[in-house]
């Protein structure tokens, strides 16, 4: 009890207390062949002395473990095991491990290198550092960590507490491999033990997702990448990537789950190449992380050299493809400005990697190497200048359209770049493809065809920078439907990328995925489909399953077996893909918007309407949350859902869906598009069905009218509108405006379909059953005979059709013809 | 040894944890009462790591139940309680380790093997005040320097020759007797501080 007499006043029972307070503490363990022990730190898996050795002089760190930790032999002896592999390392910047045992009391200790120094969490670390310093000296423990991966060791548990900074400003790395594997040891035995669950918590703002899942064996290399994340996240801001000091539940759903804080955010200075670097490190599934410390420091002295990183150079490529694979349309500044920039990066890292290719293929050729540096200097500063022109923030510039930009960017370039064709073939390459996707297809033939021309001459035109250009112009060719030209040009393609990159390079499964394209428009499914395959197979050799392009080709995969109406499969592939995308912790979002949207019109089509719904709800939600309210594809989503509501009969959600579409295509893109055009032509058949003609008629008219400017005017796309609104016409018996209509139709139709075709005699038949009530009764016969006089062929709707014209027409004996016809029919 | 647990008990132990309760918290539980209670637990003869259960266990109950405490200014009722549960911890891994053992449930008269209430309490006195010499140790430590905690270290705990300690750090015997002297009494008086606070 506490009544018991001061004890703590008595010398000798205070010493006698110290003595046995701690078995290894007060009283230094005695180890053979060390002296001079002291007490440095106390931790949750044991205690730290300075010692010397005796044999060597050299002043050493002793680390006694615990009792309890080691318990069984076999512990024991992987951590021998362990302990042996990192005595091997022999690395500056890692502590050095000499020497294992144990004391007379029986404890587990191990010796290392003795390093003075403050931990790299101190405050005084950062403070006395510039951005550069911090990040050089990141990139210095990044190769230490790597040199210890290389040979198999990974630490598992760094932390700021782990590296010390000496005086001179070197990194130390303590406790290699070693730190994390006592504790694990303790798991395997007796489950997770006292000791140990204070030292998980003190490890805790620093351990990964996986570490988290408890998985061991996930850990691995990059594992450490992710910590080395926290620690360079900590350095530039001096806080943890989640807040600190909360509860449990929400440190762990912190790292299992959340965003970190962009680190941007914190310190508005940070260039954003160094907060795409932290952030690559501190993805949460790490197949997106740097896949090894060496990568992490590679990326930092990138930036430090002022390169390209590598975290965004994985991603342009794809982004680009993906933009122009995407329906041509105005677009914004906003978005042209996006694809500057893009389009920028694609380049800036194409001539990039050729420079360092170059350089290693022939490292005397520096004059080579230099001149392609130089290039891409120059590339930099005229995109520069032209974001610069376009910047909306500039006040009292009048905004450039889209046009007005690239045209002036077209137009300075021969001028600036006289006398130097392999920068401007590079420029023009970049703005051709901004035309592209923007839809502008001559201006863009004519900059990708100048570009191919400086090019050949240069690099030859079996060289896969010709294909990239042959790709770009093969896309021109495809959208203006020569399918011929567009395959064409895209074998050669696929053709010199396999010659020059291997047949396994990411550019083939690229060119491959634009093949799948072309061969899905000519209805060869087949072959799409195993294009995609293919494409898919090579981009997994290299990328995570959950990396972009992977489920780009699930997504173009879902669309395939959509269009062939096997909407099951094309169900079982999208939703796939969308789990992969929920499951990966991305920013991006636009591929998950374009999943989330196929899939809604797969479940629509599977009339699962309740899903159909959902998805496209979510997906509608997102591409306003990502491009706002005014986005030509938010237009598509919304005409989209709103028929899932018709089929749902909720035809006020609809209606108020297809007039937001309309508005979106009116205030935005322009009425002559294919998105108002869709928009008020599907409100146009709801009022229709609502019974609400005086309202639908002129949007379905005007709705025609567009499909007459945005497509051909004798597009099979206008036929078939115009067919369907003179059918709705005659089925509300209103059979002149139905003549009238059907008519046009029947013209439109006629140019490029024979006279027999399903859609030509519905027209017709449909056009002689309106003369009939008009009492056009010659016409309304030629028509109605349309396709043949043989009874077989003919529906019972046209048979009955034939019977009122004759009646009408007083000839009953033609009459009485088709009337006998229709009864054999019907038997 | 006793019971293994899957890895996820990790996961089980903290979702166990009250969400009101954060990490600091449980730190400073852990840096305040764990060696005392595995300490403790090593008296009954429980392994090292049925002693780390032991804390475990103890610390879940107090984490959950800290408020009750909180704000009972009744002087040695943590303490008390903080012994209750140790000793209901202990005796239960000692009955678990029995049936482990195969030597059947306990039966009541087995039961009081355990129930001797003046050696459980003299147990816990004793890791009790080394919980408070720990404690203060580690307070005092940062406020004098390496050598004169060396020299206190050598010479009064580890009952080192002076005149050898001296010799050694190179320093005067004056100064080790010195060093003994200050610490031993800035201990004192920390030790008075911390039971005075004792809630």
């Amino acid at each position: 009890m506490s009544d018991h007499p001061a004890w703590y006043a008595d010398d000798a029972s205070l010493v006698d207390c110290l003595r046995n307070a701690s078995p290894h503490w007060g009283r230094a363990p005695h180890i053979p062949g060390y002296e001079h022990l002291l007490q440095i730190q106390r931790g949750g898996q044991g205690v730290i002395y300075r010692a010397l050795h005796r044999a060597t002089g050299r002043t050493v760190a002793i680390k006694v473990l615990l009792e309890g930790t080691l318990a069984s032999e076999s512990n024991r002896l992987r951590f021998e095991r362990e302990f042996d592999a990192v005595a091997r390392l022999r690395h500056p910047d890692i502590v050095s491990v000499y020497d294992r045992g144990t004391t007379a009391d029986g404890l587990c200790y191990y010796a290392m290198e003795y390093v003075e120094g403050v931990p790299i969490g101190d405050p005084a670390v950062r403070e006395a550092r510039s951005l550069r310093e911090i990040l050089a000296l990141v990139a210095r423990i990044a190769d230490a960590v790597q040199h210890a991966h290389q040979r198999g060791i990974i630490h598992r548990d760094l932390k700021p507490g782990n590296i010390v900074i000496d005086p001179e400003g070197n990194p130390h790395i303590l406790d290699f491999g070693l730190a994390k594997l006592v504790e694990s040891n303790i798991a395997d035995v007796s489950g997770p033990s006292f000791s140990q669950t204070g030292e998980f918590l003190g490890s805790l703002a620093w351990a990964s997702p996986e570490q988290l899942d408890l998985q061991p064996d996930r850990v691995d290399s990059r594992t450490d990448v992710y910590s080395l994340g926290v620690i360079l996240y900590q350095l530039l801001t001096g806080l943890r990537p989640y807040p600190q000091h909360r509860t449990f539940r929400e440190i762990f759903e912190a790292i299992s789950v959340a965003s970190p804080t962009p680190p941007r955010q914190l310190r508005p200075d940070l260039p954003d190449d160094v907060s795409t670097i932290v952030l690559r490190c501190l993805a949460k599934e790490p197949a997106r992380r740097y896949q090894t410390p060496g990568d992490l420091a590679e990326d930092l002295r990138c930036f430090l050299a002022g390169k390209p990183i590598n975290a965004k150079r994985d991603r342009t490529g794809y982004v680009l493809r993906k933009l122009i694979a995407r329906h041509p349309g105005a677009a914004g500044l906003a978005s042209l400005l996006f694809l500057m920039i893009v389009g920028f990066a694609v380049t800036m890292s194409f001539l990039y990697q050729r420079a360092t290719s170059a350089e290693r293929m022939a490292r005397q050729n520096l004059e080579e190497a230099r001149m392609e540096a130089a290039k891409s200097d120059a590339v930099r500063d005229f995109m520069t200048g032209m974001l610069s022109q376009a910047d909306p923030n500039i006040r009292g510039r009048p905004s450039l359209t889209v046009r007005e930009l690239l045209d002036a960017a077209t137009r300075s370039i021969q001028d600036r770049f006289a006398g130097h064709p392999e920068i401007e073939a590079e420029v023009r390459q970049s703005i051709g493809l901004a035309y592209l996707s923007l839809g502008h297809l001559e201006e863009a033939e004519q900059n990708l065809q100048r570009a191919l021309d400086l090019k050949v001459p240069l690099v030859g035109r079996g060289s896969a920078e010709v294909a990239d250009v042959l790709t770009g112009l093969a896309r021109v060719r495809l959208e203006r439907r020569d399918y011929s030209e567009g395959e064409r040009l895209l074998l050669e393609a696929l053709d010199t990328y396999r010659r020059e990159l291997g047949a396994q390079s990411v550019p083939v499964a690229d060119c491959l995925v634009q093949l799948a394209d072309l061969r899905q428009a000519q209805f060869r499914f087949d072959e799409a489909l195993a294009h995609l395959d293919e494409a898919r197979t090579i981009y997994l050799a290299s990328m995570a399953p959950d990396a972009d392009p992977v489920i780009e080709t699930l997504l173009m995969k879902g669309v395939v077996h959509l269009v062939q109406r096997r909407l099951d499969r094309a169900r079982d592939i999208l939703e796939e893909a969308l789990s992969l995308l929920r499951q990966r912790n991305s920013n991006d979002r636009t591929l998950l918007i374009d999943v989330l949207a196929r899939l809604g019109l797969v479940q629509l089509n599977r009339q699962a309407f309740e899903q159909a719904e959902a998805l496209l709800t979510e997906a509608i939600q997102l591409q306003r949350e990502v491009y706002g309210n005014e986005h030509p594809h938010l237009a598509a989503l919304l005409t989209d859902r709103a028929k899932v509501f018709e089929y749902e009969g909720q035809d006020e959600r609809a209606a108020a869906d297809y007039q937001a579409a309309r508005d979106i295509g009116q205030a935005v893109l322009g009425r002559n598009t294919p998105e108002y055009a869709r928009a008020t032509w599907d409100l146009g058949c709801l009022r229709w069905r609502l019974g609400d003609r005086a309202a639908a008629s002129p949007l379905l008219e005007e709705a025609i009218e567009r499909y007459q400017s945005v497509y051909e005017p004798d597009h099979h796309f206008v036929g078939a509108s115009l067919l369907q609104y003179g059918l709705m016409l005659h089925d509300a018996s209103d059979y002149e405006q139905a003549g009238v209509w059907l008519q046009k139709a029947i013209d439109t139709l006629s140019r490029h379909q024979n006279a027999d075709s399903p859609m030509m005699l519905r027209a017709r038949h449909a056009l002689g059953e309106c003369l009939i009530e008009t009492g056009d009764f010659q016409d309304a016969e030629s028509h109605l005979l349309a396709g043949g006089e043989s009874g077989q062929k003919m529906e019972s709707a046209q048979l009955e059709a034939l019977v009122r014209l004759y009646e009408r027409w007083g000839k009953p004996d033609r009459a009485e013809h088709y009337r006998s016809m229709l009864a054999r029919q019907e038997q | 040894m006793a019971v293994t647990m899957a890895p996820s008990t990790h996961v089980t132990l903290l979702e166990r944890l009250s969400d009101r309760m954060d990490v600091q918290a449980w730190q400073d539980f852990h840096d305040r009462y764990g060696a005392l209670l595995r300490g403790f637990a090593r008296r009954y003869q429980l392994q090292p790591a049925d002693c780390d259960d032991v804390a475990q266990e103890v610390l879940l109950a107090l984490s959950t139940q800290m408020d009750d405490f909180k704000y009972d200014p009744h002087k040695g009722m943590f303490r008390s309680y903080l012994k209750t549960l140790a000793l209901r911890a202990v005796f239960k891994r000692v009955r678990q380790n029995r049936r482990d053992r195969g030597q059947g449930p306990i039966d009541s008269g087995a039961a009081t093997d355990f129930q001797d209430e003046a050696a459980d309490e003299s147990r816990w006195e004793r890791e009790w005040q080394y919980h408070h010499v720990r404690r203060a140790m580690s307070r005092v430590e940062a406020e004098f320097s390496e050598t004169n905690r060396l020299a206190f270290i050598r010479y009064a705990v580890e009952g080192r020759n002076a005149r050898e300690v001296a010799a050694l750090l190179g320093i005067t015997v004056d100064q080790v007797y010195q060093a003994k002297t200050r610490i031993l009494k800035r201990l004192s008086e920390v030790i008075a501080e911390q039971v005075e606070a004792e809630g």
